[in-house]
């Protein structure tokens, strides 16, 4: 797969590049991470119509306010539906030569900007976590990054992205290029073919009893 | 007492209308503002169904207060 090729990666959030600094990836979270929120919504939703039409069967409501509250519960749904979809849309990972961020705007409530200068920082290691039968079906994981700062050490999580192992192999290409993890041995790929993944059984000579 | 559920039940919805409505034009008026800050394509598929429901909810209003006017 290449990533800068694909739909999502082309729309590039300019206005948070710093002069001479270049986006490499932008990345989504996966479109799944949508369907818990709208269960949620159908579920409720579902409750409110059934308590309406239940209240009118009962002959508390009249027809005119039944169609009213049954309407206003649409637009409410409506509205909730479009609100996770937006806020999925403006949450984004961002690689660029300079820095890595998450940017997360949700209008007319909150705006997260989280930044990690790759100058100042020396990752250490690239993990990519994919957990149940879900994910694995779906190509969906975690990849976490983690710095070693100066003073501390800091993980940096993109959260329940499609593909994790492509990103973290990109990931691993470009934070590589820059020297800051040339000196790093990668656990899950080897550069070099010579040097490539070796089970124990091909260091270890076959004996009876697990070695023994 | 019947009477005064419906009429409570009928303020209320004008008012969730009414707070729908302006909530709606506030929220395609942030997004947006996020949009050209970003400088992120979004589908005008979104903007529409945003506005749909901010005419819906004002039009709902509207009904509600002439029902609640002439029942």
């Amino acid at each position: 797969m290449d990533l800068r090729t694909n739909q999502s990666y082309r729309r590039t959030p300019d206005s948070l590049t710093l002069t001479e600094e270049d986006v490499i990836l932008v990345q989504r979270t996966h479109w799944f991470s949508l369907f818990a929120p709208f269960l949620a919504v159908i579920i409720l939703t579902s409750f409110a119509i059934a308590s309406i039409i239940g209240l009118y069967i009962m002959q508390l409501l009249t027809p005119i306010l039944t169609i009213e509250a049954l309407l206003f519960i649409l637009l409410l749904t409506g509205s909730g539906i479009l609100k996770i979809c937006i806020d999925w849309y403006f949450h984004l990972y961002v690689l660029t030569t300079k820095r890595i961020m998450e940017v997360q705007f949700t209008p007319l409530f909150t705006q997260d900007i989280n930044d990690i200068l790759l100058e100042q920082v020396r990752c250490t290691e690239v993990d990519v976590r994919m957990h149940g039968i879900l994910n694995q079906l779906l190509d969906k994981g975690d990849v976490v990054l983690t710095f070693d700062r100066p003073t501390h050490q800091e993980e940096f999580s993109i959260l329940e992205i499609s593909h994790p192992q492509s990103i973290c192999r990109f990931l691993v290409d470009k934070l590589s290029v820059g020297g800051f993890m040339s000196e790093s041995p990668i656990w899950f790929r080897s550069q070099n073919a010579k040097k490539r993944l070796r089970f124990s059984s091909e260091i270890i000579p076959k004996t009876s009893f697990g070695g023994i | 007492m019947k009477n005064i559920i419906i009429l409570l039940l009928q303020i209320f919805l004008m008012f969730g209308f009414l707070f729908l409505g302006v909530y709606n034009l506030l929220y395609i008026h942030e997004v947006k503002k996020v949009k050209s800050n970003l400088r992120i394509d979004m589908s005008p598929l979104i903007e529409k169904a945003l506005f749909f429901i901010t005419l819906i909810a004002f039009i709902g209003a509207i009904m509600t207060l002439l029902f609640l006017f002439f029942r």
